[in-house]
């Protein structure tokens, strides 16, 4: 009986209980999305393979572009934090090993060029509730191990609120 | 009874957890590059110091060049390393690629290397021999002129 009571008592809020305990499953309407990007693809230009060639790890130049994100706070009043992963799915079109990819801010120097990985990364934390507008650059590592042909990574980005 | 507190004790946190919905959000963007055939041969050196031929060298009917031609390969695809004479009326060559036989030079292109794409700066050693006779080797400095030819292989 105290059971019944309390599951009736309980029951009108449900919707809501369910909505706070797993935020990220249902999307918002696009225009509502806290987290928004200028394109959804972009297209890195060949410029030469001299350039592309990673030395020591890391890219020295050649073939960049920038992924533009808008961010909203998630949760009215609270900080977020923006990740990234490589999708896993990501890949070569046209068969073979893939380019790597390596991302930073635009603010960071070149030498904070990191690789794209499959676990997420920290992009940025922010502790209050700000929105913001956040430039990654992003660039590809092509050495002779990469085949010939049309890839595409996919960067994925994930906002939760802190 | 408790429980029916317990349930009225959660009520203030299920309606603020209810007023403020989290927006958390996933967002995939793809980043394209097409990557073009890419090969690079590198041969040195460029040039070979000349070398006298010996009475014994023309017994033999052949001078063996003391310096290797180093030829070095990168390719992102599978590849074939060529070789031809570059002056059809010069003397016979015969190349060794790496140890093995030696073989005529002539005017068509000889393939001396293949291998998997992906490699970058692969090394080839190629050796020359002078084809030498006593009615074909004249007195006097001779030329000897090779191209050669890095290609997709089949191509």
């Amino acid at each position: 009986m105290r059971r019944r009571l309390a599951l009736a008592l309980l029951a009108p809020f449900a919707p809501w209980l369910l909505a706070a305990s797993a935020p990220s499953t249902a999307p918002a309407p696009a225009d509502e999305r806290p987290l928004r990007a200028a394109a959804e693809r972009i297209t890195l230009p060949w410029v030469g393979a001299d350039e592309l060639i990673p030395a020591h790890g890391v890219p020295r130049g050649g073939s960049r572009s920038t992924i533009e994100l808008e961010v909203d706070p998630p949760l009215p009043g609270r900080g977020w934090e923006l990740t990234v992963r490589a999708e896993p799915a990501g890949g070569p079109v046209a068969g073979g090993r893939p380019p790597r990819a390596f991302w930073k801010l635009d603010s960071e120097p070149p030498s904070g060029f990191r690789p794209l990985r499959e676990e997420e990364q920290l992009v940025l934390r922010s502790e209050s509730a700000t929105s913001g507008r956040i430039t990654i650059d992003v660039v590809f590592g092509v050495d002779w191990t990469v085949t010939p042909g049309r890839h595409d990574v996919g960067f994925l980005f994930d906002l939760q609120p802190l | 009874m408790a429980g029916v507190l317990r349930a009225l004790r959660l009520l203030p946190a299920v309606l603020l957890a209810g007023g403020a919905v989290a927006r958390a959000d996933t967002l995939a963007v793809r980043a394209e590059v097409r990557v073009p055939l890419l090969q690079s041969l590198d041969a040195t050196p460029g040039i070979l110091d000349p070398v006298p031929a010996t009475v014994a060298d023309l017994e033999r009917g052949a001078l063996d060049v003391p310096e290797g031609v180093t030829l070095t390969v990168s390719s992102n695809v599978p590849w074939e390393l060529y070789v031809r004479r570059a002056d059809p009326g010069g003397p016979a060559i015969e190349v060794s690629a790496d140890g093995g036989p030696h073989r005529p030079a002539l005017d068509a292109w000889l393939p001396v290397a293949s291998g998997p794409g992906g490699v970058e700066g692969e090394r080839h050693e190629l050796r020359l021999r002078v084809v030498l006779s006593w009615t074909a080797a004249a007195p006097g400095d001779h030329a000897l002129r090779l191209e050669y030819r890095l290609a997709p292989r089949g191509a």
